[in-house]
């Protein structure tokens, strides 16, 4: 296919009728700036032979000019096989399609949609798309050209296609491929590309059949498991009514019971009576021990009342002795507390003593710290003087730095201007011999003298001659003015500054630096005294405080009557001698304390003994009277015999209860027979009840089971479950085939696919041969490694290893891209139909050198077929040559 | 007297491996019923006695359970005998308890109980009901003591399998050989072995009336049976009853010389349209072949009834003519090889052979398929 002319109209910016001419065999090239429509040049080339005329999706109504509700036509003139064709077609709008072969109508519309695909050799993947085989890989669109080219099923089958032709024979890559999509589309139907069966595919629904079959056969068995087991349960239990409900077992049961129920009724009876007996013998026995105790009691109470009689009269006599320690006590305590108050007082004296010599010794502290406040006073007052001084002349001499340097400023600037003056001034040379008398401007002159004239000037000589030597008026008059207006603002400066001259000013300027100089060190000497106010205010302060001493040593002389203030070292000796008493005194005192306190003891031991001996006494005394009330010493004996009496009736009276309870109990059953007799009586009437029970229950059950057994037999379960056995069986070989059809394909295709791999070489060699040139365009020595559906896996240059695709710069991604889809191109020319490569704003990430090498390349691509570069870089793209192509 | 002696009805069998043409076979199995109806009207045999299993299961649905009663019902002048075998047992409320609720025709006798029964005034007939599916006793035992009239014939009705004889019957159900014998029988008649079988001249097997599997009785049939009197061997005739012939076959195949054998062997059969055939093709095939025999059956299916063709003992081996057909080279030849290879190594398991096999057969086909596509 060779594209000659392309004509659009209401397609993007070319609203009306536009063409694109030019184009020729080999390379083309249209270059052209932005938004010039390369780009929709392009689009209505691919819609125009790869879009239905009736299509309306987003690519066609993308081609529409805005704005404008025109059909977009697009008419494609091409050579293919000998033949010129015309395809024009209309979209959107009044949609029509048609193809004439050398200049005669060949097909109409749809026709003529599928004819150029038939022509072309293009599949068509649906109603609504195709598959655009080759032109898919050689039209590199806008930003695409640096993508690895990725073949579509029609450009895999037309690259095999040609490969087929070349080496087809040997290697069978194409028979392979087609093939092998059978087997995956086979396989597809059966399983998802994750290997999970396909939902509503076969292998599915034989999964999904075989599942629910086993359901079902599982429920149906286990409901005919459960009726089987309900249909014997029956059985059992017929039977074990038949067993259970024997009547003569029942009666036996009812009159073993009975017997039972009578013995126990006669032995409880006699218990009861047995109970009685032993109630009596129990209350006559308690009478005899009352009586027991009551003696007991006044037994005891005898004893008791002799004993406190022995003690009232012992505690009677230990009463003196108490009272003789009381006394000798007493006369020890007093004489330690007379004591006691003598120490204290003596303590009292030496406080007195203690206070004064603490106010001495302090008033001598102060007085030792008065002559240092004094000498500090007196250096504080002179400093003080001193800064006073310092000020004042400071503050009179005001000649700074800055005036130094005003007056300098004026003195130079008058003798510049003298200078100027005096160098344009007439100069006088006189000569004077000695002797000679010569006067300049009335001086005397000595010698010889060299001078500019620049003010009138008398020279006398001898006194005869006077010669008046006047500048002349001079261009340097204004200069003049100046040196004047220069001189009195020196004079006016010494007025100011209270100065004679210069030398004045200067020698007040270095009294003020020394001026200066002292403040800084008596700043120094402020810092040294640490004063924390100010100078007067602390010399305020030493005054008051010298005086605040002196009066308070007068006061505390006064005070301690002490005519004179002794030395601290004699007042710290007397302190001394002071704190010696005191110690002396301490231990009197701690002695006269221990004795008080001792004594003290003393007394209160004897105080609790004589009040205990009071209670004791108070205690038995009534006791005594309690006990002599109930057991006069008169009554005594007669008492305990009348108790003695009531004892032995008593004990006689039980003495015959007791034989007639013993011999009670040898008659009457004991409570371990009763028992046994009663849990006979209650075991046997357990039994009849659950008998009886058990009738009842096993008949109730029965009713059950036989409604449970009528409502599951009537639905044909075992019928069904029989059908289910078939079905279970069936779906288990229908899954099981289809199982074997997965394994099947799967096999054949990983089979196909590994011998594919091992003959990958020989597939590929009709394409490296075709891009060995391109690659010795730009990548001298280089090789490039394609992998499966010639997907680029490497670029290996001198030698290397080789470089992943991916890891490569994007500029040299995009050149073997390029290279690979010219390579193709190639191929594809060489052995099967021609077709033309498109390459829109390709190699924008090339730089100036490699761009030229793949000018090279394209170029060799051109001699072969037709090559068709857009690009909006025409400077770049000037040295591809080739045909211009221009868009009217 | 004479009457006639069936068993194994099976009424209610499913037959859903048979696809549409189950409907079909459960119907046979009913009208099998009225072909022996009309023998005994033609054969004047005024009994039937039907040696167990008359159905299938013994929880059929409520149509299967009256199908069989109301054929039976359309004979009124022929006494049916019924007892339950090993597939329907009677228990208590079981299948015979809702056949009795349902109302038994009264040509219909049913004897679910081991006692002696009058067969008109020439015979006593001894039944042997089983009561489950599987007994261990000889449930016949009880014919050995079971008085009769003096001059009366004594035919004996059980189902079972006969002890120490290779009967291949489905229940472990034991019946003395010698029962007849033992018992004084006149005839013992005998349900469970499907196919038709004299154990001894008075103890016959009957078969089922109406075939229902394959590697068993061919057709269905009865017997009519004729007692001439007490101790008088009995008279046993074999009738056709079955509709349907299942026939297995086992083929052996070579070549496709073979396959015209195999095809004019059936095609000579009588009746092909109810013929049931299961086909056993064993032996060794090239891939053309392979796919000219799956040709073929697909017509012989056509035929037949029902035709089921297994392939387990086919072996396919590709010539070099078959490998030239896929390819004559490259990849697909290559993949080929391997395949064949992997088919025909004894490393690999009979499964993985037979995965391999048939991606070989695949390969062909699929390789014959795209150069068809390709041709057009």
């Amino acid at each position: 296919m060779k594209i000659r002319s392309v004509v659009v109209e209401g397609v993007g910016r070319f609203g009306a009728m536009a063409r694109m001419q030019g184009l020729g065999p080999g390379v083309n090239i249209l270059s052209a700036g932005n938004e010039a429509g390369k780009s929709t040049m392009f689009r209505a080339i691919r819609a125009c032979l790869f879009q239905r005329h009736t299509a309306a999706n987003k690519d066609v109504r993308a081609l529409a000019t805005d704005g404008l509700s025109l059909p977009v036509r697009v008419t494609l003139e091409f050579d293919h096989a000998n033949n010129s064709y015309e395809l024009a077609k209309s979209f959107l709008k009044s949609p029509s399609a048609s193809l004439k072969c050398n200049g005669v109508v060949k097909a109409l519309d749809a026709t003529a949609d599928e004819e150029v695909w038939e022509l072309l050799g293009i599949k068509q993947e649906n109603s609504l798309s195709v598959d655009e085989a080759a032109f898919g890989i050689l039209w590199v669109d806008q930003a695409q050209s640096f993508l690895v080219p990725q073949p579509s099923e029609g450009a895999a089958s037309a690259l095999n296609d040609v490969i087929q032709r070349e080496v087809g024979t040997l290697v069978g890559g194409e028979r392979a491929r087609k093939l092998l999509s059978d087997v995956k589309e086979e396989l597809g139907k059966l399983v998802t590309d994750t290997g999970k069966p396909r939902k509503d595919f076969p292998y599915f629904n034989a999964i999904k059949h075989a599942e629910a079959i086993a359901r079902d056969h599982a429920d149906a068995e286990k409901r005919l498991t459960e009726l089987d087991h309900s249909l014997d349960t029956l059985a059992q239990l017929h039977a074990e009514l038949k067993s259970i409900a024997d009547p003569a077992v029942t009666e036996r049961l009812k009159q073993q019971q009975l017997v039972a129920e009578q013995q126990l009724k006669q032995a409880e009876a006699a218990a009861v009576e047995l109970q009685r007996f032993v109630h009596n013998e129990s209350q006559s026995r308690a009478l005899f021990e009352a009586q027991e105790q009551k003696l007991l009691e006044l037994r005891q109470r005898c004893q008791r009342i002799n004993q406190n009689h022995s003690r009232i009269t012992y505690l009677k006599g230990s009463i003196p002795a108490l009272d003789e320690d009381e006394t000798t006590a007493g006369h020890t305590l007093a004489e330690a507390h007379s004591r006691k108050a003598e120490i204290d007082r003596r303590s009292g004296e030496l406080d007195d003593d203690e206070t004064r010599l603490q106010r001495l010794a302090l008033t001598a502290q102060n007085a030792a710290s008065r002559d240092a406040l004094a000498s500090r006073l007196t250096s504080l007052q002179s400093f003080t003087s001193r800064i006073i001084a310092n000020e004042a002349a400071l503050k009179a001499n005001s000649v700074d730095e800055a005036a130094l340097a005003a007056l300098g400023k004026i003195e130079g600037d008058i003798e510049k201007l003298s200078a100027r003056i005096e160098s344009a001034a007439a100069r006088i040379t006189v000569e004077s011999k000695p002797g000679a008398e010569v006067r300049i401007n009335g001086q005397a002159l000595e010698g010889n003298m060299v001078r500019a004239v620049t003010e009138p000037m008398t020279v006398t000589v001898g006194g005869q001659v006077t010669i008046t030597v006047s500048p002349p008026p001079s261009s340097l008059a204004a200069v003049d003015i100046e040196r004047h207006q220069q001189q009195a603002k020196l004079k006016e400066f010494f007025f100011l500054h209270n100065v004679a001259d210069s030398d004045e000013f200067r020698r007040l300027r270095y009294g003020r630096i020394e001026l200066e100089e002292t403040a800084r060190n008596l700043k120094v000497e402020h810092r040294l005294f640490a004063l924390k106010i100010s100078p007067a205010a602390e010399i305020d302060q030493l005054t008051a405080s010298i005086a605040g001493i002196d009066t308070a040593c007068e006061r505390a002389l006064a005070e301690t009557a002490t005519a004179r203030l002794p030395p601290l070292e004699e007042i710290e000796a007397e302190r001394s001698a002071l704190h010696a008493s005191r110690a002396e005194l301490k231990i009197a005192r701690t002695g006269c304390e221990s004795i008080i306190t001792g004594q003290n003891d003393i007394l209160a031991r004897i105080g609790n003994r004589r009040a205990e001996l009071t209670v004791l006494m108070k205690e038995i005394e009534s006791q005594l009277n309690a006990d002599s009330a109930v057991l006069p010493d008169s009554r005594r004996d007669e008492i305990i015999a009348e108790c003695e009496r009531q004892r032995e009736a008593k004990r006689t009276d039980l003495d015959g209860r007791a034989a007639l309870l013993a011999a009670k109990r040898q008659e009457a059953p004991d409570a371990d027979k009763i028992d046994q007799l009663r849990i006979g009586a209650e075991r046997l009437r357990a039994a009849n009840t659950r008998h009886t029970t058990e009738i009842a229950k096993l008949k109730e059950h029965i009713a059950n089971l036989q409604g449970q057994i009528q409502t599951a037999g009537g639905d044909g379960l075992g019928e069904k479950l029989a059908g289910l056995q078939i079905q279970s069986n069936m779906a288990g070989a229908e899954l099981s085939r289809q199982e074997t059809r997965l394994a099947t394909l799967r096999l054949l295709r990983d089979e196909v696919e590994r011998s594919y791999q091992r003959r990958r070489s020989q597939l590929q060699a009709p394409l490296h041969r075709h891009l060995k040139a391109f690659l010795q365009d730009v990548f001298p020595q280089a090789e490039i490694e394609l992998g499966d559906d010639f997907k680029i896996a490497r670029l290996k240059r001198q030698a290397s290893t080789g470089e992943l695709f991916d890891r490569l710069s994007k500029g040299t991604q995009e050149q073997v891209a390029v290279l690979v889809r010219l390579a193709m191109g190639a191929m594809i020319c060489e052995r099967g139909p021609e077709v033309p490569i498109i390459l829109d704003d390709a190699l924008v990430f090339s730089d100036d050198a490699r761009i030229d090498q793949m000018f090279n390349a394209i170029d060799r691509a051109g001699r072969n077929q037709q090559v068709i570069v857009f690009t909006c870089r025409a400077r770049s793209f000037a040295a591809l040559g080739g045909q211009p192509i221009y868009i009217v | 007297m004479k009457f006639i002696h069936t068993a194994d009805w099976q009424i209610g069998k499913p037959f859903r491996n048979f696809g549409d043409k189950e409907v079909v076979l459960r119907h046979a199995r009913l009208t099998a019923i009225e072909t022996i109806g009309g023998l005994a009207v033609k054969e004047t045999a005024h009994h039937v006695l039907i040696a167990g299993d008359l159905y299938d299961t013994d929880q059929p649905t409520q149509k299967t359970l009256l199908e069989p009663l109301e054929r039976m019902r359309g004979f009124p002048g022929i006494a049916w005998h019924v007892i339950p075998g090993n597939h329907d047992p009677h228990r208590g409320l079981g299948l015979w308890d809702r056949v009795r609720a349902v109302g038994v025709p009264s040509n219909v006798h049913l004897h679910l109980t081991p006692e002696p029964v009058e067969l008109g005034s020439d015979a006593v007939l001894l039944p042997a009901p089983m009561r489950r599916k599987s007994e261990s006793s000889d449930l016949t035992q009880w014919m050995d003591t079971a008085a009769t009239a003096p001059g009366r014939l004594r035919i004996g009705l059980a189902h079972g399998s006969i002890a120490g004889f290779d009967a291949g019957g489905e229940a472990n159900n034991p019946i003395a050989p010698d029962r007849a014998k033992r018992a004084g029988l006149d005839y013992l008649a005998l349900g469970d072995w499907h196919r038709t079988m004299e154990v001894n001249p008075a103890t016959w097997y009957s078969g089922t009336p109406e075939a229902d599997r394959f590697h068993s009785q061919e057709q269905g049939q009865v017997l009519v049976v004729e007692l001439a009197g007490p101790g008088a061997p009995p008279t046993v005739s074999i009738h056709r009853t079955g509709a349907y012939r299942w026939i297995a076959l086992s083929e052996d195949v070579t070549d496709t010389v073979d396959f015209d054998g195999l095809e004019a062997r059936l095609r000579a059969l009588p009746n092909l349209s109810t013929l049931m055939v299961k086909l056993d093709i064993k032996g060794t095939l090239p891939l053309a072949g392979r796919a000219d025999l799956d040709r073929r059956l697909v017509a012989l299916e056509a035929a037949t009834f029902w035709l089921d063709a297994g392939f387990e003992r086919l072996l396919v081996r590709p010539t070099l003519a078959d490998l030239e057909l896929i390819d004559f080279g490259g990849v697909l030849r290559e993949a080929a090889e391997t395949l064949k290879a992997m088919a025909e190594d004894p490393a690999r398991d009979a499964a993985g052979r037979r995965i391999a096999e048939e991606a070989l057969v695949q390969l062909f086909l699929m390789s014959q398929q795209n150069k068809a596509g390709t041709a057009a």
